[in-house]
């Protein structure tokens, strides 16, 4: 029952708003270490998948298991206390705080020995810009200085939601270098629309379609899948 | 927002950099001011230096912290009607720490107990807004009809001055005079203690909380016990400024609790610049002279003019004063502030129940 | 408890029932404002807090109307359009343009904005209260008490508009536009719903529905500058109990809040009645924040 390989499940998880099912009973496992992907057109729920795993916003139905425990209805606070942390599609940064605040506050380090802080930043590329505002920051930016304070938090399971969101293909790389390097410390699942990007860190992929879960499986499966391609109409590259 | 930054633990305000040397400078200015001015011009200065504590308060709350308390007064008549109860009722005669010890205790009980639903349901602020607004008002009240323990509507009066002596040590306040050097005493101290607070590592978390507490939550914080604390801190310094004000003034009264002097403290945070600490408390200064040379005004012509200012200054210079000094701030709000389909920004920021992608 | 018997049993029917009556027209005032402000904060999620002093205005608006020979029910209808005037004014000089701040800002304006014109008020017209003449006097006994005639057609006409907005809400296409938007602000957007137009439109409709209570209830409180606080603390207290329902959940709201302080303040005093509702509210938001009525469950969100 109980297979240690297995860092998240969920079991039947929904979400629904009145008659919308924006996650309807998925049933997701996500084995440690991997650099599990969820892809899926646009509406698909993978958002709200996250914000239902991670407390910000509660089931309707279903269960969510963290490291063998239950973390279903627990706050966002108590879940990101367990080693289970997310970033933002859109990035959500402190405006009047300096970059290096942000990690500090995410490591709950003094300056005066932010070790961790500085290797996070140092790890995302960021380190030059430490005492910025990060208000002041370019969006490419921010996204990186959310994954530092993700991993300044020495997490365990890192939830990323479109990491790669408006930048080209030069930063998109880069992002997927920090990413692999993350997952020798951390499990971690990523939303992504990249295939590109998708094919170079995936070791499994779950693909979503109006909530459900459509099909799941290797890169290299997910992308000759008839089904899938019949969701996403021509938008795999 | 403000012009201070976490780490930096300085605010410019008017030009200048202030940060502890402020204080010292601020102090050096008083002890001048205290050397030149006449007992009358001590009594103001020393009355707006006490208000300005409740200044300081809302500065914390709300300036740096983002939190809305609309009632602060609420902290200011109850350590006034504590302090003056205290003192003729059970210390009377007796040094004054019980009565000070009491009002900042029954300050810090009230903060708490009122925000508590509040920020342990992570309301929405219009919640926390009204409810404090509600519970001055009820205080207001409540005080203007029980008679027999808070003098009804004509409060109390005779109240004693501060006694601060220890066994073999008589440190008796005699005149109102003295009043002067220990409000300094005290403002300059309550400054240094918010300004070392901001600093910290704690300061940090707030300025964060103000920003996006959802996020801070989801760095595993414990926004509403941080919440809690500030509003503890916040309602411990309006009761300390009630209880110095009610031996100053002479008596409490109900109107202590009114919006009038809620208010009066908004716009001395907002024209003095939000979060900067320093600047509430020199606006407070400035304003209150301001105010006794319009002696020929009606109290309901200075708070409309208040009134006005505050909401000129909200509109136009949510920076304070301190903003005209950061232009490019001013030219973002003249940018920002055209209506529109921007309307909807608020809302779309926080994608939470909305089904998206 | 025992103190609480011996008054029901001192009391006969006929007092018993003028205290139901007294509490019934309350009840309706309160709902008039209560339901604007509802869907205010639904639209918006941000009041503004010179809503009571719309109520003043409205009230204001009655007696300068009336003590200028102006036919009473004219003045009703005056008073909701000048006052509703007025919050589309508000709504599109200081609402619109601080809401996009995202910040506190605006229940701060409004805030100062409800203080200037609270005092202006007083400095024009003088803090003691205005009489208003009602247009009846006297009214039919029952049981050996006087029920105003007015206090009864205000009361019905309270209800009558009430019912009206009802309608407007449940069954017309304004209405459901209305409640999209309460509900997902950022889906009906999608769907083609103009929502700043959507958010004036509330504005002046809980403005009208605002400034028409205070018209109405003129003749019957006391008419000071300062009354508007009262009435904006309690719709906002009738919204918390209320939660984030449906419009019955505002009106069910009024009728708890209303009826409990008419009824405390019948037994024993308005000030006390004022704390206990107060202390009530705290215990809700404590332990129901999603307030008595949302039936999905549903907080009030950003």
């Amino acid at each position: 029952m109980a297979d240690p390989g297995v860092v998240l499940r969920t079991a039947g998880l929904s979400r629904h708003f009145g008659g919308v099912r924006a996650v309807d009973s998925v049933d997701l496992e996500v084995r440690a270490g991997h650099i599990h992907c969820i892809i899926g057109p646009n509406g698909a729920g993978k958002s709200t998948l996250f914000n239902v795993i991670s407390g910000m916003i509660p089931a309707t139905a279903g269960r969510v298991v963290f490291q063998e425990e239950t973390i279903t209805g627990k706050s966002p606070q108590a879940i990101s206390r367990l080693g289970l942390v997310r970033s933002f599609q859109t990035p959500r940064v402190f405006a009047a705080m300096t970059v290096l605040d942000h990690v500090l506050l995410a490591s709950r380090e003094r300056p005066e020995n932010g070790a961790r802080s500085r290797e996070a930043l140092a790890r995302v590329g960021l380190l030059e810009r430490g005492d910025m505002l990060a208000g002041d920051l370019a969006h490419g930016e921010k996204k990186r200085l959310e994954l530092a304070m993700a991993l300044a938090m020495r997490p365990r399971l890192i939830l990323l939601d479109e990491p790669t969101a408006g930048m080209n293909a030069h930063e998109s790389e880069a992002i997927a270098g920090i990413v692999r390097e993350a997952a020798s410390t951390a499990t971690v699942v990523v939303i992504e629309h990249d295939i590109d990007f998708v094919r170079g860190i995936a070791d499994w992929v779950t693909v979503l379609h109006k909530g459900m879960v459509l099909r799941e499986g290797t890169i290299a499966e997910i992308e000759q899948d008839q089904e899938v391609r019949r969701v996403y109409l021509g938008d795999i590259g | 927002m403000a012009a201070v930054t976490a780490r930096q633990g300085w605010a410019r305000v008017g030009g200048l950099v202030w940060n502890a040397r402020g204080a010292a400078l601020l102090l050096i200015g008083l002890l001048i001011y205290g050397r030149l001015a006449d007992p009358f011009g001590l009594f103001i200065v020393a009355s707006a230096l006490v208000l300005s504590l409740l200044a300081l308060s809302v500065d914390l709350q709300w300036g740096y912290a983002g939190i809305l308390n609309l009632g602060p007064a609420a902290y200011l008549g109850l350590g006034a009607y504590t302090y003056a109860i205290t003192q003729r009722k059970i210390t009377a005669g007796s040094p004054t720490y019980l009565a000070f010890a009491l009002a900042i205790l029954f300050g810090i009980v009230l903060a708490v107990i009122v925000a508590f639903p509040a920020f342990k349901a992570r309301t929405l602020p219009v919640y926390y807004a009204l409810i404090t607004l509600a519970v001055a008002l009820i205080l207001q009240r409540w005080t203007a009809v029980s008679y027999d323990l808070t003098g009804g509507s004509n409060g109390l009066v005779g109240i004693p001055l501060p006694d601060f002596s220890l066994p073999g040590l008589d440190l008796k306040m005699t005149t109102a005079e003295q009043f002067f050097p220990l409000a300094s005493g005290v403002v300059v101290a309550a400054y240094l203690a918010c300004l070392w607070l901001t600093r910290s590592r704690f300061g940090r978390l707030l300025a964060a909380i103000r920003d996006d507490e959802e996020k801070v939550a989801t760095l595993g914080y414990d926004v509403a016990t941080t919440k809690l604390i500030v509003a503890a801190i916040a309602g411990a310094l309006g009761a300390l400024a009630g209880a110095l004000y009610a031996p100053l003034a002479g008596t409490a009264h109900p109107s202590l609790f009114g919006i009038a002097f809620s208010v009066q403290a908004y716009v001395w945070v907002a024209v003095g610049g939000q979060g900067t600490l320093i600047g509430p408390i020199l606006a407070a200064i400035a304003l209150k002279l301001l105010e006794n040379r319009l002696r020929g005004v009606s109290a309901d012509g200075y708070l409309m003019l208040l009134a006005a200012v505050f909401m000129l200054v909200v509109i136009f210079l949510p920076k304070g004063i301190a903003g005209l000094f950061d232009a490019q701030a001013v030219r973002d709000r003249f940018r920002r502030s055209r209506g529109g389909p921007i309307a909807l920004a608020p809302v779309l920021e926080r994608p939470l129940d909305e089904p998206h992608g | 408890m025992g103190h609480l018997a011996m008054m029901f049993a001192a009391v006969n029917t006929g007092l018993l029932l003028k205290q139901l009556f007294n509490a019934t027209s309350a009840v309706s005032l309160l709902a008039l404002v209560a339901i604007g402000l509802f869907i205010i904060f639904g639209m918006m999620k941000v009041i503004n807090m010179a809503h009571g002093e719309l109520f003043m205005l409205g009230a204001y608006t009655m007696w300068w109307l009336l003590a200028r020979g102006i036919n009473f029910w004219l003045n009703l209808l005056a008073a909701a359009l000048v006052v509703g005037l007025f919050g589309v004014i508000v709504e599109r000089l200081i609402v619109q343009r601080l809401y996009v701040r995202g910040d506190l800002s605006t229940l701060l304006a409004t805030f100062g904005l409800s203080i200037l014109l609270q005092r202006g008020v007083a400095i024009a017209f003088g803090d003691r209260p205005q009489f208003v003449t009602s247009p009846f006097t006297g009214g039919p006994t029952l049981l050996g008490n006087t029920y105003p005639t007015y206090q009864i057609i205000a009361t019905v006409l309270a209800f009558a508009v009430i019912a009206a907005v009802v309608v407007l809400f449940l069954k017309t296409d304004f209405g459901l536009r209305a409640r999209a938007t309460i509900v997902n602000p950022a889906m009906a957007a999608a769907l083609a719903v103009n929502t700043v137009r959507m958010n004036a439109l509330s504005f002046a409709l809980g403005s009208a529905l605002a400034g028409f209570a205070g018209a109405l209830a003129a003749p019957l409180v006391s008419v000071v500058p300062a009354m508007g606080l009262d009435w904006v603390i309690r719709a906002f207290l009738v919204v918390i109990v209320a939660g984030a329902g449906s419009i019955w959940a505002a009106a069910g709201g009024a009728a708890i809040v209303g009826g409990w302080e008419a009824g405390f303040t019948a037994i024993y005093d308005a000030t006390y009645a004022q704390i206990t509702v107060l202390a009530i509210v705290w215990a809700l938001v404590l332990l129901r924040p999603r307030g008595l009525f949302s039936g999905t469950g549903r907080r009030w969100r950003r």
